[in-house]
Parts: C-alpha cells; sequence; structure tokens
C-alpha cells in the first residue's frame, strides 16, 4: 500500500502510522495551497466500541520544506486531547450525536490543537547553527467529528459533520482533523502476490487468468486524516505568491510525520501506558511507495526514524530498484528493453529524490536542489488543471504527481510505468521503453465513497451499521 | 538537606542506563532528556539490578 504498514515496526503501531501524504494548489481556491496527511490504516468502519481515533500520545506534524535544504522551515503539529464525559458507561454514543459539541450522546469527544512552528535563521544563510524556532498556536480546542458509527449514532453524516469540523484559524486559513473515506486505492491482494497486476496476469510467471479487473483492497476501509489549508504564502520560500514556474523558490517540498516520546511504561496502578522525554519520529511519508517498495525490509524502521535531509543512504535503492529487477523475471516476454538496462535510473532520482530540473519536461520543473530527500515537491506557480488528468506529468498534466499530489492522483499507475521504464527517456533518449511500460497499472480506481470537490476533498467515511465486511475465499 | 523535589513539568522520572560500562544514564522528565554522567551511581544501580526481587 502507499504507506499502510509499510514498515515492521510502525505496522504494530497504527495510531502513528502514516498512510498517505497529498499536497496540492487547491483548485477551488488557487490562491492556497492544500496539505493533508493521512494516518491509521485499515479502519473497519464497524470497529466499535473503541473506535478509532488520533492518539493523544503522538505527535503529528505536516512539515514544508522551502530553502532546498529538505529540513523542516515550517511544521504544523497536531496535539490531540480526548474526553470521557460519561465514566459510567461502556459505549461510544448513548443515543444519536446530533452535533461536533453534542456532549450529551457522545461520550468520547475529541479535541485538537493546531501549533506553527517556523524556522528563523539569524543572518540569512544555511548555517545549520544559526537559528531558532517560532511556535505559534493557531488555534486549541478544535474538535474532532466522530467516527462514521451508522445511521441511527451519526445520522446524516456527510451533512451533519463534515462542514461543521471546518475550523477557521483566520487569514483564509481552515483545518479539519477526523475519519475519512480512504482515498488512496490499490490491488494489495494480487500485488503482494508475487507481484501480480491482475490485467496483466496473463503474462505473469505463474499465470492464473486472462486479464482481470483490479481489486481495491482497501475498499471499505476508513482513515484518519489531517488536512489544512493556508495561503500560499504562508508556505512559499520568500512569503508570496509564485507566479514563474521555472523560479527555484516557486517549489515546496512536502511530508508528514508521527512522532512518540522516548520512553513509555505502563502503569499497572491505572492499567494504561504514560510516557516521558522528548518526541522522537517514528513514522514519515512523502511519496507514495518511497518506504514500502524502494527501501529494503531491513532498514525500514530506520528510514521511518530519519528526517527527509538524511535520505542520501538511500538513493543506491532508487538508481537500482529492486522492483525494476523483478519486472522482468515476474513477466518475462514483457520488459525486454527493461531487463537489458542497466544504467542507474536518474530519472527516479529525479522524480523521488531532488525533483525535476528544468530542461527534462518542457516548461517545467520541481526542483529542489542537490540535496537528496525524499518530498513531495510542489511548484506553487501551477495553476490547478481545468482537465485534471489522474496520470499527472507524464500524462501532460504539470498540476498533478510528482509535482505535489492530488486526492484523485493514480500513483500506483504513474508509479509503476516510471519503475517499468516509461521515464527513463527524460533523462537517456537512447532508452526505448517497453510497449506496456506506459500501459501499466493495478487495475483498481477509487471504489470508496468518491472525493469532494471542496475541502476537505475526502470522501465521507464508510458507516458502520451501512458498511458490509468483505467476503472470505480460501 | 538536600530537596527531593522534581522539576515543575513532572511528576515522576524515568531512568535509563543503556550501557552500564560507559558510567552514563540517561533521565527523562516531562518532554526533556538529561544525560547524566556519574560512574558510581550506575555502579549503584547496577548492583541493584543483580538483587533478587
Amino acid at each position: 500500500m502507499s504507506s499502510h504498514r509499510e514498515a515492521p515496526e510502525i505496522s504494530k503501531d497504527p495510531v502513528a502510522d502514516n498512510t498517505d501524504v497529498y499536497a496540492f494548489v487547491s483548485p477551488d481556491r488557487p490562491d492556497t495551497v492544500t496539505l493533508i496527511a493521512d494516518y491509521i490504516p485499515l479502519q473497519v468502519p464497524s470497529g466499535g466500541p473503541n473506535f478509532y481515533e488520533f492518539g493523544d500520545d503522538v505527535l503529528y506534524e505536516i512539515h514544508i520544506a522551502n530553502a532546498g535544504r529538505a529540513r523542516a522551515d515550517i511544521s504544523y503539529q497536531f496535539r490531540f486531547t480526548t474526553k470521557i464525559i460519561n465514566d459510567e458507561t461502556f459505549l461510544y454514543n448513548t443515543g444519536p450525536i446530533r452535533s461536533i459539541t453534542d456532549t450529551q450522546n457522545w461520550n468520547r469527544p475529541q479535541y485538537y490543537s493546531v501549533t506553527r512552528v517556523e524556522r528563523q535563521d539569524h543572518d540569512g544563510d544555511d548555517d545549520a547553527d544559526d537559528h531558532h524556532y517560532r511556535s505559534t498556536v493557531l488555534a486549541s480546542g478544535l474538535t474532532v467529528p466522530p467516527v462514521n458509527v451508522g445511521i441511527r449514532s451519526t445520522p446524516n453524516y456527510a451533512e451533519r459533520f463534515t462542514g461543521a469540523a471546518i475550523h477557521h484559524l483566520g487569514g483564509g486559513r481552515r483545518v479539519f482533523a477526523g475519519q475519512r473515506a480512504d482515498p488512496f486505492h490499490v490491488d494489495t491482494g494480487s500485488i503482494f502476490d508475487l507481484g501480480v497486476l491482475r490485467p496483466f496476469e496473463f503474462a505473469h510467471l505463474i499465470p492464473s487468468a486472462m486479464a482481470m479487473e483490479g481489486v481495491n483492497g482497501l475498499q471499505g476501509f476508513n482513515v484518519h486524516s489531517i488536512a489544512i489549508q493556508v495561503p500560499i504564502r504562508d508556505v512559499s520560500r520568500y512569503g508570496g505568491t509564485p507566479d514563474d514556474v521555472m523560479a527555484p523558490g516557486a517549489v515546496i517540498g512536502v511530508w508528514a510525520s508521527a512522532s512518540r516520546r522516548k520512553s513509555k511504561v505502563f502503569d499497572a496502578r491505572n492499567g494504561k501506558s504514560v510516557s516521558y522525554g522528548p518526541y522522537r519520529q517514528v513514522s514519515r511519508l512523502a511519496n507514495p511507495l518511497f518506504n514500502e517498495v524502494i527501501v529494503p525490509m531491513a532498514e525500514k524502521d530506520l528510514w521511518n526514524s530519519l528526517e527527509p535531509y538524511q535520505d542520501r543512504r538511500f538513493a543506491k535503492y532508487v538508481l537500482n530498484p529492486e522492483l525494476q529487477r523483478l519486472l522482468p523475471v515476474l513477466y518475462p516476454t514483457v520488459f525486454p528493453n527493461l531487463a537489458g538496462y542497466n544504467k542507474p535510473r536518474y530519472d527516479l532520482q529525479a522524480i523521488l529524490l531532488t525533483g525535476i530540473p528544468k530542461g527534462v519536461v518542457p516548461g517545467f520543473q520541481n526542483y529542489t536542489g542537490p540535496v537528496l530527500a525524499d518530498l513531495v515537491r510542489l511548484n506553487l506557480a501551477v495553476r490547478p488543471s481545468k482537465n485534471p488528468n489522474p496520470i499527472g506529468l507524464i500524462a501532460g498534466d504539470p498540476a498533478g504527481f510528482p509535482n505535489g499530489r492530488r486526492v484523485f492522483d493514480d500513483v500506483v499507475a504513474i508509479e509503476l510505468r516510471a519503475i517499468a521504464g516509461a521515464t527513463i527517456p527524460l533523462v537517456d533518449k537512447t532508452y526505448t521503453p517497453d510497449a506496456n511500460a506506459a500501459k501499466l497499472t493495478d487495475g483498481t480506481t477509487n471504489t470508496n465513497p468518491p472525493y469532494l470537490n471542496v475541502f476537505p476533498y475526502l470522501g465521507t467515511p464508510a458507516g458502520g451499521y451501512q458498511s458490509k465486511p468483505g467476503i472470505p475465499v480460501v | 538537606m538536600r530537596s527531593t523535589a522534581l522539576p515543575h513539568d513532572a511528576t515522576d522520572l524515568m531512568v535509563h542506563v543503556a550501557d552500564p560500562s560507559t558510567g552514563t544514564l540517561t533521565l527523562y522528565v516531562g518532554e526533556r532528556e538529561i544525560l547524566v554522567h556519574d560512574r558510581e551511581l550506575v555502579a549503584r544501580l547496577a548492583r541493584a539490578a543483580s538483587q533478587e526481587a
């Protein structure tokens, strides 16, 4: 999956597990940028009575690097607090929850604060020791909407709770934190079964059928999303709204993280764990599938603990990705040109680790400098597309992945095609991609509730009563 | 008499000795992490840890 359970350690800690990151110029408010970080994967909508919620002991952050260092120049921090209103019931709610402030029937509301942290350099240079951070609490006591329990407990969920949970922070800034339908789609059932892509499984090393539609392994599951929309000037390098696509200052790098405090002890007196010490990062995410399919299993936990500016040590896995070597083995007749390509994959390095420099794609760049770092790079001067293409930049839509990432971008297809060699000619004109490289897909589409056209853009979470579990087959 | 009161940001503290041979212990107090180098104290803690419960 994009980053759902992508590393051994974080797969045991879903409350802190980043699943996806999105960054795009807001299509309905193009003077703003929307940043979304999803957490807590694979939520079964009926998972009560202790439904999914943000962790009070987790520090959630969305970071922006705007000075080419791949270090956080601006971070938005989100801290949650959960209350139990009635300590004499086992129930999440004791009647229909009528609003996000209905604590008469809602027994376990959750609240949060938003803090903006900005790096300030004393003399304007990039001296790592000559800076400090300024923290500003933008808001506190903001309400998280309840999860979508069912038609009796959370009636008319979309109308009643979504808009009410969008909190305005002043100056055109707004924020949402709560459960949403997982916007990502991927055929996990087939991909993890020896790399099968159902539309091409007749050509697999172990063929099983003619071409089939993909099966969205995330269908029916929810996530918890943090979405913040701010004026572009809040995150751009020079504090304005860039209008020159080719200007270096037009590009930002975005990633999200989750941190836990360094030490944790189970306090048997209360039956709860108590945390001590400073926060340390346990999960991070920028480009989808980076830690999932680029980084070897033995280093995934380490990767989650590091910051993007430390990613040079993983560049060798980008330049010579394991999946590139596997594709011609798994599909013996499909990728003859890829099988014979032994040069470093500088196209993937540009897409994932530096951004695409000038001169590669006419009229476009999202280069952030030579620091090798996994970041979602967004050129803020590229306006939202009037006819967006979910295949993004490689389909001629520069407002889409890998220029930022929109919720509907088909990143699985894009990255499959890139790794299969479709993007090699960007940097190596001598290479001819295999005919099927540009057709690769896992065959899935979004089968969860539809995306919204307005903030927070993610679909209504599936309801516990309304949703049926999957059908087991052995 | 020395004070035994904890800092204002903590009700208790956590001590971690990662490697007794270094004589270093780590205190976790509130959201802070404090390194203390005290070979005698670490040795006493190690001896205490060797005792049967």
